[in-house]
């Protein structure tokens, strides 16, 4: 918690308009209504910089990631599967087919800003049944295989959201920026969608942090000890698949958050999902909040996708936890 | 305690149970004996409630199992599965202490002493110096105490054994069944377990329920139903049924088919 207050007024100072960690301090702690009457020592301008645009950007990815990693984390616990997350299985593209539907068409004014994580939500839960179907054999499913048909659905939907693309005339760059993944342009308004999801499926994960701890042990150990395996399952898929779809709402697809937040916070933590729900929440947001901090000024005053970031750490980690699995399978463990 | 009436499995076109009826009493130790393939450990699969069935009725303590809530049952039935805990990074402690899930309200919280319930499990199965190691450190005989250790911290009344002791060397499986059935008649508890060893069978059982191609072939004491032309009729080799030395029980001796045949040539031939 002290660690992310702190990344936050840290990257809020960073930016192409350099300012003084202390006076971000000050604007900041200005805001707070029993601090208003403290004096003033920066300019109008200075103040809209660091409220209006740095800081909902800075909420923003901390809200994409918490949401990614939360995600991540169910999905992890409900298929008992180290290598899923949003985006390896196909869901984040999923989810972006709708989402990019509706922008491209301009269809989300009519049902206001709801439209857009909604039917970004029902593409992701069809996106997540047919990788579950194309993956499923005589009733199993194995871990490499459930990625592979995550990777070919992903593989597939991305081309018909190009085609969809190419289609359109004039929003192209935008839609392409978004894609890849980016938080850039976005506003208090984002922040506000992002939030209820993110209210809803923290204390939903937290309440059945317990029970994905009994399905550590297999699903059969976890109904015998009385999970109600079936309907826990479906909340938290449904869960993850909501939370993954207000994300890409917001940023487009963001690969890998997912994946590597709750691994680096089991390492930390261990195994208990009680402790693992909520602490990943927590390191997603400052997870993206760093990489959407490089993502603005690693090439400044450019700007590059954060996607492309996330990519960077996650795909090579991605690989790590492969090769080790590999290692244990042949190890007999 | 259990009441089985013409029940039928099937998967796809073929029967894996067909037309199973039986009664259990409580209080008593029960071995499920058959050969591979019988339907055995499908059939406690279905009696724990986590497998659907086609058509009969399998009913626990006069409801039937499939309207029991699963938190409320698991509060008196626990089952021991054939393939042990996965090797994860919860400590052994963790565990056993999964065990009280049951019993917790939505908060995690509970009334009972869990901690005190725990510790003795632990005690029991001889594991209270492993308490916090981690399970992916324990070799496969460990495992399965932790196991064991898990089902007595759910304080059960009615406990399933789906061949606990296949993956355990001779003295693994005496010890686990030893603690099994002091457990059993120290408490009253009632036992259903798939065994594959006759004689751990015909060693521990008060009763033997005997499974063949989907059909009860046989139910009583281990003297009524482990006889030659039993074991001859349902596994389909020769075997000699023996007196236990010290405790009495019927003992099975296996007898190589072929050698015993060419042995009684020779003789003849001599």
């Amino acid at each position: 918690m002290l660690l992310l207050a702190a990344s936050i007024v840290l990257a809020l100072s960073i930016g192409s308009a350099g300012f003084p960690f202390m006076k971000v301090w000050s604007i900041l702690l200005h805001q707070l209504p029993w601090m208003a009457d403290r004096p003033v020592a920066w300019t109008k301008l200075e103040e809209a910089i660091i409220v209006q645009v740095r800081l909902s950007r800075v909420m923003l990815a901390i809200l994409v990631g918490a949401c990614l990693a939360l995600a991540g984390a169910g999905f992890q616990g409900v298929l008992r599967n180290p290598l899923a997350d949003p985006y390896t299985l196909g869901v984040a593209s999923g989810s972006s087919i709708g989402a990019a539907f509706l922008i491209l068409f301009g269809l989300q004014t009519f049902i206001g800003m709801w439209s857009i994580p909604i039917i970004a939500f029902a593409t992701g839960m069809m996106t997540l049944f047919a990788v579950f179907w194309l993956a499923r054999s005589q009733g199993k499913m194995g871990i490499e295989t459930l990625i592979l048909s995550g990777v070919i659905v992903q593989a597939f939907l991305s081309a018909f959201v190009s085609y969809m693309v190419s289609l359109s005339q004039g929003v192209i760059n935008e839609i392409l920026f978004w894609l890849m993944g980016s938080l850039a342009k976005r506003n208090w308004g984002h922040v506000s969608m992002m939030l209820p999801f993110l209210l809803i499926g923290l204390p939903v994960l937290s309440y059945y942090s317990r029970s994905l701890n009994l399905f550590v042990l297999g699903e059969r150990h976890a109904a015998h000890l009385g999970v109600r395996v079936e309907r826990t399952k479906l909340i938290v898929l449904i869960v993850s698949t909501l939370l993954t779809a207000a994300a890409v709402s917001v940023s487009g697809v963001v690969g890998f958050v997912g994946l590597v937040v709750p691994h680096l916070v089991r390492l930390i933590v261990g195994p208990d999902y009680r402790l693992i729900v909520p602490i990943s929440a927590i390191g997603g947001g400052i997870y993206v909040l760093w990489a959407d901090t490089l993502a603005r000024t690693i090439l400044s005053p450019k700007e590059i996708q954060l996607g492309i970031v996330t990519a960077f750490i996650g795909a090579p980690f991605f690989a790590y936890l492969l090769k080790r699995r590999k290692a244990g399978l042949a190890k007999g463990g | 305690m259990i009441h089985v009436k013409q029940l039928v499995k099937k998967a796809g076109e073929q029967r894996i149970l067909d037309g199973v009826s039986f009664s259990l009493e409580e209080g008593q130790m029960v071995g499920i004996i058959g050969p591979n393939g019988a339907g055995k450990s499908t059939l406690l699969s279905i009696l724990s409630g986590v497998e659907p069935f086609q058509a009969g009725e399998v009913r626990l303590r006069d409801k039937k199992v499939d309207e029991y809530n699963r938190k409320s049952l698991a509060r008196w039935l626990a089952v021991l599965r054939q393939e042990g805990l996965p090797s994860t990074s919860f400590s052994v402690r963790e565990v056993v202490a999964m065990a009280r899930f049951p019993y917790q309200n939505w908060l995690g919280d509970e009334e009972a002493n869990s901690e005190a319930i725990i510790d003795h499990a632990l005690e029991m199965m001889g594991l209270s110096s492993f308490a916090e190691r981690r399970m992916d450190q324990l070799s496969g005989g460990e495992r399965q105490r932790v196991a064991l250790a898990k089902v007595m911290a759910q304080q059960p009344q009615l406990i399933f054994l789906d061949e606990p002791t296949t993956y355990l060397d001779i003295g693994f499986q005496v010890q686990l069944l030893d603690s099994v059935r002091e457990w059993q008649q120290s408490n009253g508890l009632t036992v259903v377990a798939v065994l594959h060893d006759l004689n751990l069978a015909a060693q521990y059982c008060d009763r033997l329920v005997v499974l063949h191609e989907g059909k009860v072939a046989g139910l009583g004491t281990p003297l009524e139903v482990l006889t030659a032309e039993n074991i001859r009729k349902v596994y389909g080799t020769e075997a000699i049924v023996m007196k236990h030395p010290v405790i009495g029980c019927p003992q099975v001796l296996l007898q190589p088919q072929r050698m015993h045949a060419s042995k009684q040539k020779m003789e003849g031939g001599s």
